[in-house]
């Protein structure tokens, strides 16, 4: 019958181009350094095309959420095209190295350019930048008198008075998790509970949107990443330059153990085919040219005191002091913090 | 009909079971074994999961009931201003995806929203407006899901007020019963299988809704699920929340099956006359428009308005690259997949009249379910499944010739699952009533059957098969939690990157993707509308 | 006794948009009288009903039902308010309701035991007693027709309006259902308005029969009257085939025709006055020994009876009806004699 040949011969050609299409898109070619980037592109744009003219070595790029990424070369195995891991927190990296993905390099130039509590103590990943959870406040509302410490948050002079985001979110963890490994778990449990009771809303939205509570006088302070008010300054948005004006960075702890901090880093995926040329890439990321580009660009700190930081970055205060815990314990502590926060109710 | 192919029995097969592994699979960890965070999620989270779908269902509920069943009897039943735009324009936010209209309406009343900036800028209020409400918390969840879904009831009420016969109210004033009981009395009772079957879509559509709650901060299931499995990566506690999700999902379909059951409804006389419709005395002129209005403005004209205004700050963003690619890669999975979908619908279709057995039977019940499972619950189903068979393909070759799991074919297979009811519905009803011509046109004309299906069939079955092309593409468009977790990296598609840039704090920049979604999603509603309303309006003139 | 009035309609108009579709309406109806509507389609025979349900309302005049008014542009009494019953064309029985349910609608405030009595009584009378538990899709249309009757029946209403009643159903049943409609609304004594489009059941039922065309009622009268007095050729023409002769009138009593002298009250005409003599097939009898023939020009075949058209001398035609055992052929000459017991006369 006509019909019949006529529409077997249909589906087997759209299924032989549905097959083709998906395989070609699958397909990286293998030849360059293929990054999976949990940072958007545009920040590292000016760092490849930079780093392509001096070694000659394409960069590929495949973003996407960090823990996708993950479950992504995960499954992959030993198939994965991934070499470079690129991404934020500390917390992250650490679960890519127990979940046995990292490659351990040995690199002394790394070593030498990235200090050591900013790094994994065996070598299987690098922090190349640096950003700070701060306190943010209303400079009307608050003075910097009453401001001291995370713990401090605790206090019930703060009642209604904090916005935080949501406990989903990793940084927040991350900072938990370096109470955690400081204080212990009880008192972590403590503080967050009581916290929590000093919440203003319940916790919605991202950074920006707890700053902007802050200025639009729906809470007093907030904690949150300093390179966002970075962004805000130099905002092409009126309302944000406007609002960056309206609102103060504080570094706590700075009597103490010093600010929370946390990375952003790479490390070299266990499977990678092409290890010196991710080597060298890392390396450069770790080198004086990208540091300044991260932190002109992206309003972060660069690994290194030595290097030159943007104005802006330089008008919160620079340097402050940081929290030399190993942000290996950033990640140990991270299911425990989750824990904590669901059992005191930040939701 | 003789069968279309010689392989039609065996890749229905592959695509039946292709549709039931994940269903089962996800069944399957009912009973799974409780690991240390099922503990944790248990004691913390488990209540809260429950509580909150069970809250946020029950009140959807009712409110949508209302909405849709008090806006299909004005508009049907009444005379007023504007009667006959309010008709369609209350169809409308079917066009809109629930995240998306969540996403505008916090940022409304945020810095770069509309109704922020008026009152910012005359008044200098706009930190109280950015205080006064707050959208991100169960009842903000609430009310966009009642005013993105009440159409599915206001439609259905709509066919039903409509075909009802009008003397029947007539009569029963006659008989002695006021407007309003005859409403209670007649119109109602015979509305009730338009009601629960509208209620139902509502009711499914809620249980699956993902986008809305992520961004409002809401613990339901589905970011539960979603949580668990990326957050903690514990599959196993995902799959058992998944199962439980599942559970509540198919009771609700057994009981609206059990519910729709008995009584037949039609109307028993031959003659039906278009309804005649009353005219309201000024002042309830007035209520029926301000209350048709202020729905349409909350369902869909003040969305569309702050959309569009975003979209002349950011139209730039449409010529883009990134957007571009995020097109291409939208229209293209959407549509190799539909076509798939329809070929299959055909195919089974035609299988189904030949050969009346229970396997058929079942496949269709089966293919039936998917349009109900949340696309969490299929995603992380056809995750395990997927991994399996690339395990499978490990063992036997070493290292799996095409990586199943993270590419294209496993969100295929999602949209698959959830979509070819859709299409096969669609299909079918066209098939029946060709069938009958078919059979008569031979008959009169001496047709073989090869002629008659060429010349007769063809031609019929294009409108049928175009509307379920479109109907599953648009859908596929608009899908976001299945893509979200199934797709292969740097594969965004509209929904997907509305979603991120929302999350991003980029809300304005939604503008672009946003309407471009919303333009292509109306033409199914155009067709909605067309099928429903206007047909009435051809009927009764005829 | 003079019966009363039950419903008097004065003067009424009623237009929707442009078109005017009834204009100085004018109807009386009498107390237990049953009166049929008739008349040409589309005339408003339907408006004139709702308007007197109460389901339109008219630009002009008044209604009054018994001695109250219930609209008269500026006081409207609602439907639901007249205890005016309805029966539509489509019947229109509440499908999710059982008959026995759909019956004791409009009496469900009543006690108990009054709303059985008046169920069974119903029912007994209308005969659908089998059928009480069913569903209207579970009956037939006959079935259907006698439920909704029972169901208006039940509050007792001032008026009960049918509109077209019988058209739905065939011939035997209609027949039967006529009968027992007459004798139920007389026993009942209930005030009814028909309309059928159907004039042999308008007869058979009706005290008086109404003709609605060009906006208002050109003629109300008994059926009898209506048939051999209609006052336009319309209504005539309406009422039952026939033909035209043309007269002369000769004087008060008598009229040259072709047919011959013809007796009758010749008034208003005077001596003289040309005339159309209206001549219907049951005035012209067949009679062999007559000396007056006619040829049979078309013949139809009406089982009991023939209906011949027959050309006169001058080559006008007459109708005929006979027994059908006279059987002619075409062309056939046959005997003829005119019996009008009266004149029907109009001006040429």
């Amino acid at each position: 019958m006509i019909k019949k040949d006529m529409s077997f011969i249909y589906i087997y050609k759209l299924l032989s181009i549905f097959f083709i299409c998906i395989i070609a898109l699958n397909s990286v070619s293998a030849e360059e350094v293929n990054v999976y980037s949990a940072r958007k592109g545009y920040l590292l744009e000016p760092l490849i095309q930079a780093f392509e003219k001096d070694t000659g070595i394409k960069v590929n790029i495949i973003s996407g959420k960090a823990k996708a990424l993950q479950k992504r070369i995960q499954q992959e195995g030993d198939n994965s095209k991934a070499d470079i891991l690129l991404t934020v927190d500390a917390g992250n990296l650490n679960r890519a190295k127990e979940a046995n993905l990292l490659k351990k390099i040995n690199s002394p130039k790394l070593n030498s350019l990235v200090p050591s509590f900013l790094r994994d103590k065996e070598g299987y990943w690098y922090g190349l930048s640096i950003r700070s959870r701060v306190i943010m406040y209303n400079p009307m509302k608050v003075t910097v008198r009453e401001l001291s410490t995370y713990e401090d948050l605790a206090n019930e002079k703060w009642k209604g008075r904090i916005c935080i985001r949501s406990s989903s979110n990793i940084y927040n963890q991350s900072l938990l998790a370096s109470m955690i490994a400081h204080n212990g778990e009880d008192e972590a449990e403590s503080w967050a509970k009581k916290v929590v009771n000093n919440f203003s809303r319940k916790p919605k939205g991202n950074d920006r949107s707890q700053m902007t509570a802050v200025v639009l006088n729906e809470c007093d302070i907030t904690l949150a990443n300093t390179y966002y008010l970075g962004k805000w300054i130099t905002s092409d948005k009126n309302t944000e330059r406007e609002y960056s004006d309206k609102i103060a960075v504080f570094f706590p702890n700075q009597k103490g153990r010093g600010a929370h901090i946390n990375i952003s880093g790479a490390a070299v995926i266990k499977t990678s085919k092409n290890t010196s040329s991710a080597i060298k890439f890392i390396e450069f990321l770790a080198g004086d040219k990208a540091q300044k580009l991260y932190s002109q660009t992206n309003h972060e700190y660069p690994i290194r005191d030595n290097i030159q930081v943007s104005k802006i970055v330089e008008s919160w205060g620079y340097p402050f002091k940081k929290d030399k815990l190993s942000l290996n314990k950033l990640g140990m502590f991270n299911k425990k913090a989750v824990i904590i926060f669901d059992k005191v109710g930040w939701k | 009909m003789k069968r279309l192919f010689v392989y039609d029995n065996f890749l229905i097969f592959v695509f039946l079971l292709l549709v039931i592994i994940p269903i089962l699979t996800v069944f399957s960890y009912i009973f799974a074994p409780s690991t240390e965070l099922w503990g944790h999620l248990a004691d913390n989270l488990l209540y809260d999961y429950v509580f909150n779908t069970l809250f946020i269902v029950f009140f959807v509920s009712i409110f949508s009931t209302i909405i849709g069943v008090s806006c299909a009897w004005i508009v049907v039943m009444y005379d007023f201003k504007w009667k006959h735009t309010f008709k369609w324009l209350l169809v409308m936010p079917i066009a809109l995806p629930t995240y998306i209209s969540a996403y505008i309406y916090v940022g409304i009343m945020e810095p770069s929203g509309f109704i922020f900036e008026f009152f910012e800028t005359n008044f200098k209020l706009g930190e109280n407006i950015y205080r006064s409400i707050n959208f991100q918390n169960i009842y903000g969840a609430i009310f966009i899901l009642t005013i993105c879904l009440y159409p599915y009831i206001y439609l259905l009420c709509y066919s039903s007020f409509n075909e009802q016969s009008s003397s029947a109210i007539e009569v029963s004033k006659s008989l002695g019963l006021t407007q309003s009981q005859s409403f209670r009395k007649i119109a109602l009772p015979l509305a009730r299988p338009a009601i629960f079957g509208g209620l139902a879509l509502v009711i499914m559509e809620t249980l699956a809704e993902f986008g809305t709650m992520d961004y409002y901060g809401i613990a339901t299931f589905t970011t539960g699920i979603y949580r668990t499995w990326f957050a903690f990566g514990d599959e196993s506690s995902a799959l058992h929340l998944a199962s439980i999700l599942l559970t509540f999902v198919f009771v609700l379909i057994i009981f609206e099956k059990s519910l729709r059951g008995s009584r037949q409804y039609y109307n028993s006389s031959q003659k039906n006359n278009k309804p005649r419709t009353i005219m309201l005395s000024a002042n309830h002129q007035i209520l029926a428009f301000l209350w048709c209005m202020l729905i349409c403005m909350l369902g869909f004209l003040i969305p569309i308005f702050q959309l569009l205004l975003w979209f002349l700050k950011t139209y730039n963003y449409l010529f883009t690259t990134t957007f571009f690619q995020i097109v291409i890669n939208t229209v293209f999975i959407a549509l190799v997949s539909a076509l798939v979908i329809v070929l299959i619908s055909i195919i089974s279709s035609y299988k189904n009249r030949t050969i009346n057995n229970f396997i058929t039977n079942m496949s269709l019940k089966i293919f039936s379910i998917g349009y109900s499972i949340p696309g969490v619950v299929v995603a992380v189903g056809i995750i395990i499944f997927v991994t399996s068979i690339d395990e499978i393909q490990s063992s036997i070759w070493g290292s799996p010739f095409f990586y199943l799991s993270g590419s294209l074919i496993s969100l295929f297979i999602a949209y698959l699952v959830r979509f070819s009811s859709l299409s096969h519905n669609t299909v079918e009803s066209g098939l029946t009533k060709v069938k009958k011509n078919i059979d008569l046109t031979i008959r009169s004309f001496g047709l073989s059957s090869l002629e008659a299906v060429t010349r007769v069939h063809f031609p019929m079955m294009k409108t049928t098969i175009i509307t379920a092309l479109i109907l599953v593409f648009v859908d596929i468009v608009k899908e976001l939690p299945a893509t979200l977790i199934l797709r292969p990296f740097n594969f965004d598609t509209l929904a997907i990157h509305i979603y991120e840039l929302a999350s991003s704090e980029q809300l304005f920049f939604i503008a672009s993707p946003s309407l471009m979604l919303i333009i292509i999603s109306i033409i199914p509603v155009i067709i909605l509308i067309n099928k429903t309303i206007n047909d009435e309006e051809i009927k009764a003139q005829n | 006794m003079m019966k009363k009035s039950k419903l008097k309609i004065d003067s009424i108009s009623y237009s929707i948009k442009d078109s005017t579709i009834l204009e100085n309406l004018s109807f009386n109806v009498l107390c237990e009288d049953i009166v049929s509507i008739i008349g040409p389609s589309a005339a408003g025979k339907t408006t004139l009903l709702r308007i007197i349900a109460g389901f339109d309302k008219v630009d002009r005049g008044y209604v009054q039902v018994n001695d109250a008014i219930v609209d008269n542009t500026k006081i409207f009494v609602e439907p639901h308010k007249r205890k005016v019953g309805i029966i539509f064309q489509d019947i229109a029985l509440f499908p999710h309701l059982s008959c026995e349910d759909n019956i004791l609608f409009g009496i469900s405030t009543q006690e108990n035991h009054k709303k059985n009595e008046r169920l069974q009584y119903l029912s007994d009378i209308l005969g659908i007693n089998e059928i009480k538990n069913k569903f209207p899709h579970e009956i037939s249309g006959g079935q259907q027709q006698r439920v909704a009757i029972a169901r208006a029946l039940a509050p007792q209403p001032e008026i009960l309006l049918l509109d077209e009643p019988f058209s739905a159903l065939d011939e035997e049943l209609k027949d039967q259902l006529i009968k027992d409609l007459r004798k139920l609304l007389k026993k009942e004594r209930i005030t009814s308005i028909i309309i059928t489009h159907n004039i042999k059941e308008s007869f058979q039922i009706s005290d008086k029969v109404a003709y609605l065309s060009s906006k208002r009622i050109l003629q109300c009268d008994t059926p009898y009257d209506l048939y051999h007095r209609p006052n336009s050729r319309e209504i005539a023409n309406f009422c039952g085939i026939g033909s035209f002769v043309k007269g002369v009138v000769i004087d008060s009593n008598h009229i040259e025709t072709s047919l011959g002298v013809l007796f009758g009250n010749t008034s208003p005409f005077s001596k003289n006055d040309l005339v159309d003599v209206m001549v219907r097939p049951d005035d012209i009898i067949h009679d062999d020994d007559s000396t007056q023939s006619a040829k049979v020009v078309e013949k139809f075949f009406h089982g009991s009876d023939f209906l011949y058209k027959l050309e006169l001398n001058d080559g006008q035609n007459v109708l005929c009806f006979t027994p059908s055992h006279h059987d002619h052929s075409i062309n056939e000459m046959i005997g003829i004699k005119a019996e009008l017991d009266h004149l029907i006369l109009f001006n040429r």
